[in-house]
């Protein structure tokens, strides 16, 4: 494997190029997560952050690139997804297993209970023993505090409960990496702030976390990268301070001036 | 009290054929179900393929089984592919004996085709409305796909589909008449023997309906216990078994 690049990264992305037809999305986009890091994705909507996220577990598939989880190593290519080998699929599986995913819309089950969301990823597609599943569920729940519904359906959640409830069903994996796109963006505004703190204490655990966000206020204060995207490119990046404080691209001046 | 002699069970009565009638009745639909629900979930599966030509045969199939009188159907199943049966049998070896379809056979193969027909278009219209974020979230924790169908798809498809399968199921119930055109033994067929022979039409066609309405009573009462279950979650106040 070739763990060579960066022996602390748990996640690289180069040169990422995805277009939809015949617009180019994503220009050549490269990012390195080491761990520990929480890297927030800042742009305009149609600046491709969501895009380069969803590439990085492959829900969409980049028209070229690599990725590279943990060291393991997927060369990326359109073609490659009209005919993919068995082998090629698995290895897709295997990388999704080491990427949290947390959505915009939730996306829970909603056939399943609290508590059978978050049990399927590990019973499933790990195949661990039940017991031990349903126990870590339950203190993943506790911890983000929705241990007492684990027995409800997911129909009779807000949107905030929701949420942390897809946030310990991503949890229960054990992933290398959670990759959160716009957790709070379906949100009603007096929930946002549940859900900000579960994700502020992953982060504070020393979890790699990568964020597409537009809480800019949010970002500035548990990243400790920011990485700004514009028209397919990033921008500009940097700590926080840097980003928030010494802007140096006009447009992301432009798009700070408006969130404020 | 003359009536009740003609629905004895024994001597010159007609209540064991008609109750045998009845049991073929029930084995016809129950026969035929499974073919349709297979077959219309394959059509409608074809039917929503990125591929132009499964999509062009998909909807060329229910379309042709919704246009043709369901009878006509039975008679093309019984009468054609008997006849073709025959044909090839003949051009294959000259000096074979003739085969005839089985009546049974040719009525759950003409039933499934008219259940999967009109089942497609409902499995069709319950699987555009699930919604593609579930199936990303299961992707993105490598669920394999068709895990996927088996645990997250096909138990929503199910609650969504149901009313509207339901309804076909009634329906083939009912249908199930038909075959007594091909000289099947059920129980529209038994109905018909006896009135040709007691000449009580009234008294018989009465009992054969009050027959068919309890079956169909029983399915509906049935079906709404199944809807119950499958819409755990969706009501407030749902709860976990």
């Amino acid at each position: 494997m070739t763990t060579m690049h960066h022996p602390q990264a748990a996640l690289e992305v180069e040169n990422l190029h995805k277009s939809y037809d015949g617009t180019e999305v994503l220009k050549g986009v490269s990012l390195t997560a080491h761990k520990h890091e929480v890297i927030s994705i800042i742009g305009s909507s149609g600046s491709g952050k969501s895009t380069f996220l969803r590439c990085m577990n492959l829900l969409e598939f980049p028209d070229s690139g690599t990725l590279r989880v943990h060291g393991e190593e997927l060369e990326l290519a359109a073609d490659s997804r009209g005919n993919r080998s068995k082998r090629f699929q698995r290895q897709i599986e295997r990388v999704r297993t080491r990427l949290g995913m947390v959505f915009q819309s939730f996306n829970l089950w909603p056939h399943m209970s609290v508590l059978e969301n978050v049990m399927m990823g590990p019973c499933i597609v790990l195949g661990r023993p039940r017991e031990e599943v349903e126990a870590k569920a339950r203190s993943l729940l506790a911890r983000v505090g929705m241990l007492e519904k684990c027995q409800v359906y997911p129909e009779c959640l807000s949107g905030g409960q929701k949420q942390r409830v897809a946030i310990a069903r991503a949890l229960a994996m054990d992933p290398e990496v959670m990759l959160f796109d716009e957790p709070t963006s379906a949100l009603d505004p007096e929930l946002v702030g549940e859900v900000l703190r579960v994700i502020r204490e992953l982060g504070e655990e020393g979890r790699t976390m990568i964020m597409v966000t537009h809480e800019m206020r949010f970002a500035r204060e548990v990243s400790s990268r920011v990485v700004y995207l514009h028209q397919g490119r990033i921008e500009e990046q940097g700590t926080p301070e840097q980003l928030f404080g010494d802007p140096q691209s006009a447009n992301l001046r432009r798009l700070l001036a408006t969130q404020h | 009290m003359e009536w009740l002699s003609y629905l004895s069970f024994t001597g010159g009565g007609w209540g064991d054929e008609l109750l045998r009638g009845l049991g073929v009745t029930l084995a016809l639909a129950a026969a035929s179900l499974p073919v349709g629900l297979a077959l219309g979930l394959a059509v409608a599966a074809l039917g929503l393929c990125r591929r132009a030509l499964w999509r062009g045969l998909a909807a060329s199939f229910s379309t042709t089984i919704r246009g043709l009188p369901e009878l006509l159907t039975l008679f093309i199943i019984y009468h054609g592919v008997g006849l073709a049966l025959n044909s090839l049998l003949k051009w294959l070896s000259p000096g074979a004996t003739p085969v005839e379809l089985s009546p049974f056979l040719a009525g759950v193969i003409a039933l499934g085709l008219v259940f999967a027909g009109y089942s497609s278009e409902v499995w069709r219209g319950a699987w555009q409305s699930l919604d593609r974020g579930q199936l990303e979230a299961a992707q993105a924790i490598g669920v394999r796909r068709l895990t996927i169908f088996r645990l997250i798809e096909l138990p929503q498809l199910l609650r969504l589909a149901l009313p509207g399968l339901g309804n076909l199921w009634i329906s083939l119930i009912k249908d199930t008449a038909l075959v007594s055109v091909i000289a099947l033994n059920d129980l529209m067929r038994m109905a018909n023997v006896a009135v040709g022979v007691t000449k009580k039409p009234f008294l018989f066609f009465a009992v054969v309906c009050l027959v068919y309405w309890a079956i169909c009573l029983l399915c509906e009462w049935g079906l709404a216990r199944l809807e119950q279950r499958a819409n755990r979650g969706f009501e407030r106040e749902g709860r976990a078994a």
